[in-house]
């Protein structure tokens, strides 16, 4: 293996980062960085590698291939990798005889940087009673709760697996707030997944694209959307623009063609109106492309 | 670590010693009604270690009580089923090894104290119970003179905490590997049985060679006092040659038979291990299953250790 020289701002790096489950490779190939302070959205359908990333990241699981450093430490067992990374899994896991403040007391003896008052203040502002059997409280309750001791451990990354899926509309709003001011206030790099990116746009600087077990995007938001654009323009002016840039999806009717477009330069051809692409329909095209690799424009990389 | 250990087995430990409780009463009310029906027997003259024809007399009724401590060969396959198997199992089950497992506690450690609470609570509970069941059996002991039997052998003494250690490794280690809680208890079940019954049928009676010697045909009271195992008794001689199929002299038919037959010549191989062995091989026994748990125990931390959550 080469010896990497690892820049200190950033929180997470992989490189070809490969998860095999005996004849299936369920990640291959990774290759991401999240600098320190940001907000990621690992975003991508079912089944597309999101956990297994997420599991390799946590020191969960071991990589069948490539590596991966978590502020420039392998993910692995020494305490402090575990006290640098928090971790809430899918399943929102939590031990249903343990109510509230057992979970707190739990996690003050288990952590260096527990924040048991900040963690009873949340619980208790979210009128969730910190006596009662976790088993006895609803989904949201337990997800606020498991949310709430994942950002109490004080991590410096944090790692959510589809943490809002199991929240309402306004429950997922309050904790997207909160996670936000939490970002602000500590130095906290955060990564969190899920199917649509539409639910994270707003918090979120950063995203890393994962369909068909492959990285598909990673980088800022802005400069992703900054180099997407949306072309109108007559049909039969398609081959002239794939030539100097990477037609992501592609749209036809009989005479106009619609293309998501990762420039390279500027467009100067009059013939197409160009609009800036949303982060959904960026994400969406290159969803697309992935999941059907043989069409025309899925030979584009 | 150990907080959590202890939160989250509370209830299992309530259950253990109400369960402890109840078979203390149990055995410590019928223990001291037969002992003071055995000591008023003896004070009536008969003499003490008769080996046989006190029993029917002190035990007449007891049936229950005997029925319970055969029962007690299962204490450690409960221990294993309810305290081995979950300990790793119901975790991954819940997936809340994934909640503690990214808490600021390896694996290693987090699984050496709860193994450590296990074992403990194993040997206390084999320990109590082996205890109560030894005392209990002291005059069954002194009347039938059987307590190298297996059955017996298996209930008292050192053994029984040995069974409950291999137990609960046993379980842990069906567990973590398994994954499961339900499979990983069926497993325990499995293969404690199999191996408990392997050991007793087959290996036990060699640990140390047995004695052999030939003796007149019929019983022997004096042997049987001395607390002996005996392994066969069944080949007959005569004059150096095996009797296949002993036929009875002509003279020898009716109650006096064994006498007739021994001045006919024939001799009995009986193949026993002394009774002064007893402490011996229930510390080899407990040895052989210590040395179990402790290779179930290093299987449980190089599996956790290795294998992805």
């Amino acid at each position: 293996m080469k010896i990497i020289s690892l820049p200190a701002a950033d929180a997470v790096a992989t490189w070809e980062l490969g998860k095999r489950f005996r004849s299936f490779w369920a990640l291959q190939d990774c290759s991401v960085t999240v600098p320190a302070g940001r907000v990621s959205a690992l975003v991508g359908p079912n089944g597309a590698g999101k956990t297994t990333l997420l599991h390799l990241l946590a020191g969960l699981s071991a990589a069948s291939a490539g590596r991966a450093l978590i502020f420039g430490r392998s993910p692995g067992q020494d305490s402090r990798f575990l006290s640098d990374v928090g971790f809430l899994a899918q399943e929102v896991p939590l031990y249903r005889r343990f109510s509230s403040a057992d979970h707190i007391s739990m996690g003050q003896r288990l952590n260096p940087r527990w924040d048991g008052g900040w963690a009873r203040a949340r619980i208790r502002s979210l009128g969730i009673p910190l006596d009662k059997q976790v088993g006895r409280l609803s989904g949201g309750q337990r997800a606020q709760l498991a949310l709430a001791l994942a950002l109490a451990k004080r991590p410096r990354l944090l790692l959510l697996d589809e943490p809002v899926a199991a929240l309402d509309p306004l429950a997922r709003r309050d904790f997207l707030t909160i996670l936000s001011e939490t970002v602000a206030d500590a130095e906290l790099t955060v990564v969190l997944s899920s199917h649509l990116v539409s639910d994270l746009d707003r918090v979120c600087d950063h995203l890393i694209l994962l369909s068909a077990s492959r990285v598909q995007l990673c980088g800022g938001i802005p400069e992703i959307l900054g180099s997407h654009k949306v072309l109108t323009g007559p049909r039969e002016g398609t081959p002239a623009v794939s030539r100097g840039h990477e037609v992501v999806n592609a749209t036809h009717d009989t005479r106009f063609a619609t293309l998501l477009v990762r420039v390279n330069g500027p467009i100067r051809d009059p013939a197409w109106g160009i609009r800036d692409a949303s982060l959904e329909e960026v994400v969406l095209a290159h969803m697309s492309r992935a999941a059907a690799p043989l069409s025309a424009a899925g030979r584009v990389r | 670590m150990t907080w959590l250990a202890w939160r989250q087995h509370r209830g299992q430990v309530a259950v253990a010693v109400l369960a402890l409780s109840a078979l203390s009463i149990v055995l410590v009310l019928s223990g001291i009604h037969i002992t003071a029906v055995y000591r008023a027997a003896l004070a009536t003259g008969r003499p003490s270690n008769s080996c046989g024809d006190l029993g029917p007399q002190v035990f007449a009724g007891d049936g229950f009580f005997f029925d319970i401590v055969t029962l007690t060969l299962a204490a450690p396959l409960l221990i294993g089923m309810f305290w081995g198997a979950p300990l790793v199992a119901r975790e991954i089950d819940q997936s809340t090894h994934k909640l503690i497992w990214t808490q600021t506690v390896t694996r290693r450690r987090w699984l050496t104290v709860k193994v450590t609470w296990a074992v403990m609570a194993a040997v206390v509970w084999g320990a109590v119970v082996a205890a109560l069941v030894t005392w209990w059996s002291g005059p069954e002991n002194a009347i039938d003179c059987t307590r190298f039997y297996p059955g017996q052998f298996d209930v008292q003494g050192i053994a029984p905490v040995g069974y409950c250690l291999f137990a609960v490794t046993l379980g842990v280690a069906a567990g973590t590997v398994i994954r499961r809680t339900i499979p990983a208890l069926a497993a325990t079940v499995a293969v404690f049985a199999g191996v408990r019954v392997l050991i007793t049928e087959f290996v036990r009676q060699r640990f140390i060679p047995p004695v052999t010697t030939a003796l007149p045909p019929g019983p022997h009271p004096s042997l049987l006092k001395q607390n002996v195992w005996t392994l066969s008794a069944h080949t007959l001689v005569q004059a150096g040659h095996v009797v296949s199929h002993p036929t009875i002299p002509r003279g020898c038919r009716g109650r006096a038979h064994f006498s007739c037959l021994s001045s006919a010549g024939l001799r009995q191989i009986v193949t026993y291990q002394p009774g002064s062995r007893y402490w011996a091989f229930q510390g080899i026994e407990f040895g052989v299953y210590a040395l179990l748990s402790i290779g179930l125990i290093w299987l449980s931390f190089w599996w956790i250790s290795r294998r992805d959550a």
